[in-house]
């Protein structure tokens, strides 16, 4: 088990390196036009995954649970999520190939952040054995993804619109596809954070009688929710797009990081047990 | 206009729903920046009030430190409430009107996008119908018109949505008018009788109906076991109702026992509990149970009464250990100090204790809520509701033959809720049907 530790913790440095080539690819494929690179950044990505992927085993025979309990596997494990959401993005949508400069940074920056932190296992509580928790923690997981894709369609907006589409912008997918990406994108994070909160109180009332408990995670995440919320009505009714709907969708990213990562290290809750 | 007319205007208003969901942002975050009372230790709120004597004041007088049980906080999700009902009301109406078809009639015009206006070729009509009929368009004719939806249940998705969430506020309101919460813990071997003064901790809806006469819970057993790596409590308790045995169960985390609307949780508290008996000066007898509080590295300890009796006590026990560690006073002089077996008795001027037992005790919560299944279909329909809207991408277009000098042309006007989507496909289709132009 010992060397498991070890080899496990070697895999996942493995795959933030792994992941930091990749995105050396995009940045001479686009910055430095070295095109033919581009195909292989893609390529090394879904390396990283595969890789990954092997690390998320090892992590699971290690603990004998999923990547779920603290910031260690919580970072990763969404780091994971976020990059096949973005590849299967990329495969379904071309343009977005150059996004990759903006997204993988935000991944094994994360990923690194969460493999500084402590990797002791921790005691389990009984709680945790329900099956909504493979629901509640996989739909919170693809939720991240999924808005961390719209939140960089909306940063990439945001330098198209500056730099006029000049130079290596030209890159960037052109705006209205990318506001109509931006709300896909969006639509999928709010499904997933959706049945992520319902799945959650439902799992509270079956546990300990109390759907609702205000607790600062389950707080902060029905603010995240509510943002996006305000978010779709401000798109569809008061038709806000452009600029104005790319910084709103970064605030809304901004209130899930929060959320996610910041709360568990700022409140007391029972969220705290696992993270 | 007089007042009604326009505090009618402004409950309707989709200004006022985004001005409260903005203002309840910051209120229920301070919920959490706050201590809040009956949520932290008294301990934490008395600490943070001498940390913050001025503040303190101000968050006390306006309510800051119960934030989600303050009237205005109800008021706030009342008015919410009130708006998004009469909101999705009109919402319902508009969407069904929709349904139907044709709605560029319903008020709904000014949403569509005018999308070409060529001269008429009969082929050229021909063809689009055949690229909107490859492109799994829904084509409908009505005389000289042509319509065409897609995705068209999509409509549907947020009213859906909106319909999950007032369900979800009125069962909550429900919830929190009719709910019962109660907290006790229990030694095993003993029981409770299921009314007010049996618990330890509770809170009560205003239109909470009493608790049901003659329901008593027994805790007939406690035990801790290792399911998957998780140290589970398991308690077993036995329901007896009007005298007469109703169930048994093994209650757990995540499985909970269920008796005529009432819910019993196994709460993630449990210790160590010693049963002792208490013979007085004047023969009388009392028993009772001291629950134990595990600390920090395993031991327990509580400090008590004895029943009955003028002596304060403090009990510390190692679990597997056979005997306590005791310690008597008696108006603040130690009367004794040392440790205690089980069956063990100890006299102490005119006072003879006995511990009887070390069993243990777990904690139970007892809910009454009848709102639960509202509130869960609410949630059910709200993720019918944004799945309906991620799924379906509701378009339509419409073509009408119009004649102008003399000459024929093709009106077209188009509704997509996601305009650019619809327009970048609308383009596509048209590439395909532009030879045919005249």
């Amino acid at each position: 088990m010992e060397n498991l530790a070890v080899l496990q913790r070697i895999m996942l440095w493995v795959t933030i390196w792994v992941y930091f080539i990749s995105w050396l690819g995009f940045v001479f494929g686009i910055i430095f036009g070295k095109e033919r690179l581009l195909p292989w950044a893609i390529r090394l990505s879904i390396a990283g995954i595969i890789i990954h992927g092997i690390w998320i085993i090892m992590r699971w025979v290690e603990t004998g649970h999923g990547p779920y309990i603290n910031l260690y596997d919580v970072a990763s494990s969404n780091g994971i999520i976020a990059m096949i959401i973005f590849l299967l993005a990329l495969w379904k949508y071309p343009k977005l190939k150059a996004l990759g400069l903006l997204f993988l940074p935000l991944v094994f920056l994360l990923m690194g952040f969460g493999a500084l932190s402590t990797r002791k296992p921790v005691g389990l509580s009984p709680i945790l054995d329900s099956s909504w928790l493979v629901v509640h923690v996989m739909t919170a997981k693809l939720a991240f993804g999924s808005y961390l894709v719209s939140g960089v369609l909306a940063v990439s907006y945001l330098l198209k619109y500056r730099e006029h589409e000049g130079g290596i912008l030209k890159w960037f997918p052109v705006n209205p596809v990318n506001e109509e990406l931006n709300r896909k994108f969006v639509t999928l994070g709010f499904l997933n954070h959706t049945v992520m909160l319902v799945s959650g109180s439902i799992w509270a009332n079956v546990a300990f009688g109390s759907y609702w408990s205000w607790d600062p995670i389950e707080t902060w995440s029905l603010i995240s929710w509510i943002i996006y919320g305000i978010f779709f009505h401000l798109i569809t009714i008061h038709g806000w797009k452009g600029r104005r709907m790319a910084w709103l969708s970064i605030v809304a990213l901004i209130s899930i990081a929060f959320a996610l990562f910041g709360v568990p290290l700022l409140f007391k809750g029972s969220h705290n047990l696992f993270l | 206009m007089n007042h009604l007319a326009k505090f009618i205007n402004l409950l309707k208003s989709l200004k006022l729903s985004l001005a409260l969901l903005i203002i309840i942002i910051p209120i229920i975050a301070a919920g959490n920046l706050i201590p809040q009372k009956g949520r932290v230790s008294p301990a934490e709120i008395f600490e943070w009030q001498g940390r913050y004597p001025s503040l303190s004041r101000l968050v006390s007088f306006t309510g800051f430190d119960h934030v989600y049980t303050t009237w205005w906080f109800l008021l706030i999700f009342t008015v919410l409430f009130f708006n998004m009902g009469i909101i999705t009301w009109g919402l319902i109406g508009r969407t069904r009107r929709k349904a139907k078809g044709l709605h560029r009639f319903s008020g709904e015009a000014s949403a569509y996008y005018s999308l070409g206006n060529f001269s008429y070729k009969k082929e050229a009509v021909n063809s689009f119908e055949k690229i909107l009929n490859q492109r799994r368009y829904n084509i409908i004719k009505v005389g000289g018109e042509v319509y065409a939806r897609k995705g068209w249940f999509g409509i549907w998705g947020g009213t859906i949505l909106h319909v999950g969430l007032i369900i979800i506020l009125f069962g909550a309101v429900i919830s929190g008018l009719t709910r019962f919460n109660g907290y006790t813990e229990i030694g095993v071997g003993q029981g409770f009788d299921e009314k007010k003064e049996s618990y330890l901790q509770s809170s009560y809806g205003v239109l909470f109906p009493d608790h049901k006469d003659g329901i008593h819970v027994f805790l007939e057993k406690v035990e801790e076991k290792d399911i998957g790596g998780m140290e589970a409590i398991l308690s077993t308790i036995t329901i007896t109702d009007s005298g007469r045995h109703a169930l048994t169960k093994t209650i757990r985390m995540n499985e909970p026992l269920s008796y005529k609307g009432m819910k019993l949780y196994q709460s993630r508290y449990n210790g160590p509990a010693l049963l002792f008996s208490v013979y007085g000066p004047d023969g009388r007898f009392n028993a009772g149970y001291v629950n134990l509080q595990t600390l920090k590295g395993g031991k327990a300890r509580a400090y008590f009464t004895f029943p009955g009796a003028p002596l304060q006590a403090m009990a510390e026990y190692t679990p597997g250990s056979e005997f306590i560690d005791l310690e008597v006073r008696k108006k603040k002089a130690l009367v004794y100090h040392g440790p205690m077996r089980v069956e063990a008795t100890l006299d102490l001027d005119d006072w003879r204790l006995t511990l009887l037992s070390i069993s243990r005790w777990s904690g139970i919560i007892v809910v009454y809520d009848w709102a639960v299944p509202i509130i869960f279909f609410g949630f059910w329909l709200s993720i019918a509701g944004v799945a309906i809207m991620g799924f379906f991408d509701p378009r339509e277009i419409w073509a009408k033959t119009v004649e102008r000098d003399g000459e024929k042309f093709i009106e077209m006007l188009g509704w997509g809720r996601w305009k650019n989507m619809f327009l970048d496909e609308y383009n596509e289709m048209m590439s395909g049907v532009l030879e045919w132009r005249t």
